[in-house]
């Protein structure tokens, strides 16, 4: 009996400890207390050859504080090219955005001066509560881009859209952005109450390519986009192409953009990319990259090419 | 070639002066100290003559040497956890003795111990070392008698991060360590992701901890040596301990092969936590789940006596981990089937074989061949099956990635004892490594054809051959005065580059009185292979590389001074302050791209740590044990990283506080107490959020959709909150016929502190992670 009993409570003992084991192998959470901190300036914009400066100007807030972001309004940012003043950039919401949950979000720093290739330009941004911030960046050279054939393939029970493109090798190392979207219109009536198109609305979208340089060797950041360099071209004229899921395209206009990004730019979207990839918990967290200085943000030049392609009557 | 030939002239000149001028009307006694019970030889043992007030202390392989005189012929032999032994010896001639010593035994009652002056007679600055009793008193994680969590109870000791078997010593990284086991390095002493290391400690007969004053035997890393020696074997009668535990069990078997010549010890021990995680995962998931993790080790040693002064050893460790984690699933038209698999193993192989040979009185050469390997791999396969596809082929992406480590080496070590006051040590080292970085293996089948088959070696193989000199000498000069000088040569072979490292060493000793000490040393140590962690804890993932044309090796400076005092029967008091500086210190870039070259995405900079160390320590009587705090300090500074400013090293911790107590309730039952409190170490918090740009512009609106991103200033720029933490742990013992039973209890953790092992982020805020909180334990030995 007593044999029994002693039977019975190991085995009840030996099941609590397994028990206990589990429970407290499991994940707890608990809320961590983080220092105050002074908020920084921050400040984003890609500008690019022949569009206007759009500077967006925010501050950082604590990673527990779940506020919206938010632009600073009333920052006083002047616009220096090559050290000499040019003018102070003016404030307004983007007229071009319409709606949003994040409306104020497109509130930018803007004027009528349009960035020229090869000019280095500075910012100087000041606001109130904060520190100065300074940011400078030089718009790169364009690279020529060229659409040279289009042909509908099938495999793997889809169609797909091939482009075959050329690209300029330049004779300097560069980084490069490929960009493929699909346009649709935006439409406005005329005085006939026809429709008239007034431009294009990016939709971005997903694409494919097995160009040994560019898609294997290089920086490959994910699988929705591309950013290289020339680095290992070979020749003036470098041929490869794109293959785009007829699934993906819903309008008829498809936009291919060759992005020359300057180093800054390159830089914050590798640091961009990885921290989008980055599993905190098992290694060090990303820090994204900035050439403000004194804050964060980015503050890049770029030069983008780019070349359509209409699909008209092709999609059916 | 220049440093060779210093060092070896500087032997003979030093041989010369000392046995000629230091020779006298004395005779000598050699010979070596052992368990009286198993024969095992007990390395560190003190002898000491009373009347001379000198002593000396056998050697690693438990041989010594002491020159005695006709008016004094007394000697006290003693070991940690032992009775002392005094000896006189009747004949006043050169004579051999083995010493046996028996283990002290349990005594309930105070026993009252006068100053141990042949222990404190071989105390060292920075040199600790417990006994397996006080190792197996001391409660860890899920009852497993853990070496190196043992150590990590001392002062400047630290443990990497939460339950982790990592060592961190005196601000230091734990690839700053040089881990031996029977003097072969081990490159990665973890099994179970850190939670324990790969030493069964009922394998072990000794471990000697060396944080500073670095005699100059010891090389290759700049923060510790942890020296670890396998039992040899009880070479009188067969003996045998099984142990079952909550997730592990293990057992040893040892005993002669050939009575009082040859013996053998074997031991193993494996894990059974898959078993209860595979019925977890059943339960919850069917067969669309399958996690499993296991690890073993085992090891064998056999020594062989040729005669009474030669001896061969042969010893062998063997350990591998090996987890993985199957996933099944289907879409929700069941049309397209996924099956993703990974997972990762690791482990280490060593092996020695070692030829000691006495060939005169003062003489003791020890000869070994060395074998060490450390090996990981991962892999992970996606196997894309689609049911509209009668084929039954399917698509199939698999990656692999493997690294490791690899050493072919030769060494002789030479003790000689010249004369009473001296003993002298040199020898040589010579070791072929062979580094795998990481070599990444790509193969993708789409139905059947195989469209990409790809080693992609960013990390190539490297070969290096690394060689070392050293000589030393312990000089008691008087009775109250020692000095023990030494140096170290070191060459390590690159393809194209050679680097030399010349290591002074030095320890002043100075007896004030018959319990107090005082002490001072300087070291310089240099070393030739980095650790690349990304992580805070110790992963498998965690890359050994060497020092190359553009990576330099790290060297190191030590400063240390001590005062120790035994006041009152049992009663130890000890004070340290330390300084160390290192330069070329290695931390990866920051935001390194961990696909490319490891040469390209370091950095080497400056570190420095500094601190005090206090301990009180009682060793008799009932209640035993130690109290140990450390205020310390440690930063680093890297040109392109955080700007080049000063940062806080991500194991500065700057309090560090333990109490370990045993205590006797009754003479089968004891309790082991532990409490641990460390202030939080540094870590790199992305403590702000800001606009993602890219959100911002219209170009790249599509494709950065996450309109914000988390960011941070200066790196270390948070502290984890204290880590704290009681364990209490109660064995019953009992005799049950000829077998010993130990049924031990403990609980891990039993206040449930939520001590952080990560952060992250849930429910949108960022919170920390912690296992292992209040965590029962049970284990039962049986020895024989």
């Amino acid at each position: 009996m007593k044999t029994f009993h002693r039977y019975k409570y190991s085995k009840l003992l030996a099941a609590l400890l397994i028990v206990a084991f589990f429970i407290s192998c499991s994940e707890k959470y608990h809320d961590l207390e983080l220092p105050d901190f002074e908020p920084k300036l921050v400040v984003n914009s890609f500008f690019r050859e022949g569009k206007p400066f759009r500077v967006s100007v925010s501050n950082s807030q604590g990673r527990n504080n779940t506020n919206k972001l938010f632009p600073v309004v009333g920052a006083q940012v002047d616009l220096y090219e090559d050290n000499i003043w040019v003018e102070a950039l003016e404030g307004s919401r983007d007229p071009e955005i319409a709606g949003g949950d994040s409306i104020w979000k497109w509130f930018f720093y803007s004027c009528e001066v349009l960035p020229r290739e090869g000019h280095t330009y500075r910012l100087e941004v000041s606001a109130e509560g904060f520190a100065s911030v300074t940011a400078e960046s030089t718009i790169p050279p364009r690279t020529e881009l060229e659409i040279i054939d289009t042909s509908w393939i099938k495999r793997d029970y889809d169609k797909f859209l091939k482009v075959d493109l050329e690209m300029e090798n330049p004779d300097d190392k560069r980084w490069f952005q490929l960009i493929v979207s699909n346009l649709s219109y935006i439409l406005e009536f005329d005085s006939l109450q026809n429709d008239v198109i007034v431009g294009y609305k990016d939709h971005g979208t997903t694409f494919d390519i097995n160009d040994p340089v560019i898609g294997l060797r290089e920086q490959r950041l994910n699988e929705d986009y591309l950013v290289f360099s020339n680095e290992l071209m070979s020749e003036k004229i470098h041929p490869f192409s794109v293959e785009i899921s007829r699934s993906k395209i819903i309008y008829e206009m498809v936009g291919i953009d060759l992005v020359t990004l300057s180093d800054e730019a390159y830089k914050y979207m590798v640091t961009l990319t990885d921290f989008k990839n980055n599993d905190m918990r098992y290694s060090e967290p990303v820090k994204i990259f900035t050439n403000v200085n004194g804050g964060y943000g980015i503050f890049a030049g770029i030069n983008v090419e780019c070349d359509t392609i209409n699909l008209f009557n092709q999609l059916y | 070639m220049k440093i060779c030939r210093l060092l070896i002239i500087s032997f003979f000149i030093y041989g010369f002066i000392f046995t000629g001028f230091t020779q006298d009307k004395s005779f000598i006694i050699s010979g070596y100290v052992q368990d009286a019970s198993s024969g095992e030889r007990l390395p560190g043992a003190g002898i000491y003559c009373a009347e001379t007030a000198r002593g000396t202390q056998t050697n690693t392989y438990g041989f010594f040497s002491i020159s005695l005189s006709e008016m004094n012929r007394n000697i006290e032999v003693s070991y940690i956890g032992f009775t002392a032994k005094k000896i006189e010896i009747a004949a006043v001639k050169d004579t051999f003795i083995v010493v046996s010593l028996n283990k002290k035994q349990f005594e309930i009652d105070e026993v009252l111990v006068s100053a141990d002056k042949t222990l404190q007679s071989v105390q060292r600055i920075g040199k600790h070392q417990l006994t397996s009793s006080q190792i197996e008193k001391i409660p860890i994680v899920l009852g497993e008698t853990d070496i190196l969590k043992a150590y990590q109870m001392l002062p400047g000791v630290q443990t990497g991060i939460q339950g982790t078997s990592g060592m961190v010593v005196r601000g230091s990284d734990p690839g700053q360590n040089l881990i031996l086991l029977d003097g072969v390095p081990v490159y990665n002493a973890s099994h179970l992701f850190g939670l324990f290391s790969v030493f069964n400690s009922d394998a072990i007969n000794s471990s000697t901890l060396i944080k500073g004053a670095f005699p100059a035997r010891y090389g290759g890393r700049v923060s510790s040596v942890m020296d670890i020696r396998m039992k040899e074997g009880n070479n009188q009668k067969l003996k045998g301990v099984a142990s079952v535990g909550l997730i592990s069990a293990k057992f040893l078997l040892e005993g002669p092969l050939i009575k009082g010549k040859t013996s053998f010890m074997l031991s193993a021990r494996t894990t059974y936590i898959d078993l209860f995680t595979s019925l977890y995962q059943k339960l919850l998931y069917g067969n669309t789940a399958l996690f499993s993790y296991n690890f073993h080790d085992l090891n064998l040693k056999v020594n062989h006596k040729i005669t009474d002064h030669n001896r061969l050893y042969f010893s062998m460790y063997y350990g591998k981990d090996v987890y993985n984690n199957t996933m099944k699933f289907d879409d929700e038209t069941d049309s397209i089937q996924t099956e993703h698999d990974n997972g990762f193993n690791w482990g280490n192989l060593t092996a020695t074989l070692r030829w000691n040979f006495q060939p005169g009185k003062r003489l003791f050469f020890n000869t070994t061949l060395i074998y060490s390997r450390y090996a990981f791999e991962t892999h992970t396969m996606t196997k894309t099956t689609y049911a509209a596809d009668t084929t039954g082929k399917s698509s199939v992406f698999e990656l692999g990635f493997n690294s490791g480590i690899e050493d072919y080496g030769a060494k002789v070590d030479v003790d000689y004892w010249p004369g009473k006051n001296h003993r002298v040590q040199f020898g040589a080292l010579y070791t072929h490594h062979r580094f795998k970085p990481g070599v990444n293996i790509v193969d993708f089948t789409d139905f059947g054809n195989l469209l990409k088959a790809d080693t992609i070696d960013h990390q190539e193989e490297l070969y290096n051959n690394e060689a070392a000199l050293y000589l030393e000498d312990e000089w008691s000069i008087s009775p109250e005065f020692m000095v023990q000088a030494g140096i170290r040569g070191t060459s390590f072979f690159t393809d194209t580059k050679t680097y030399y490292s010349i290591e002074p060493r030095l320890f002043l000793k100075y007896t004030l009185n018959s319990n107090n000490w005082f002490g001072m040393a300087y070291s310089r140590t240099s070393q030739n292979i980095h650790l690349l962690t990304n992580s805070s804890v110790g992963f498998p993932t965690d890359q050994w590389v060497p020092v190359t044309d553009s990576v330099k090796p790290i060297l190191a400076n030590q400063y240390n001074i001590s005062y120790n005092l035994n006041f009152d029967p049992g009663y130890s008091f000890s004070v340290e302050g330390f300084y160390k500086d290192m330069q070329n210190v290695v931390e990866y870039q920051e935001n390194a791209n961990l696909k490319n070259n490891w040469q390209e995405i370091i950095e080497q900079g400056e570190g420095k740590a500094y601190g005090i160390e206090l301990l009180l320590k009682k060793e008799s009587g009932k209640l035993t044990g130690w109290l140990a705090y450390t205020l310390s300090k440690s930063d680093r500074i890297f040109k392109d990283i955080n700007n080049g400013i000063v940062f806080p090293y991500k194991y500065d911790r700057r309090h560090d506080f333990k109490i370990v107590m045993m205590y006797p309730l009754s003479e089968k039952i004891d309790i082991g107490v532990n409490w641990v409190f460390t202030t939080g170490h540094a870590v790199t918090l992305p403590l702000e959020r800001i606009y993602n740009a890219t959100s911002l512009d219209r170009l790249f609106y599509g494709y950065y959709y996450t309109p914000e991103v988390y960011t941070y200033d200066t790196k270390n720029n948070f502290r984890m909150p204290d880590y704290h933490r009681l364990d209490i742990t109660v064995n019953f013992s009992r005799k049950l016929g000829r077998f010993d039973r130990t049924l031990s209890l403990g609980v891990y953790n039993v206040y449930a502190h939520h001590n952080a092992l990560y952060y992250d982020f849930f429910e949108g805020k960022l919170r920390s992670i912690s296992y292992l909180s209040v965590l029962p334990s049970i284990n039962y030995v049986l020895r024989f």
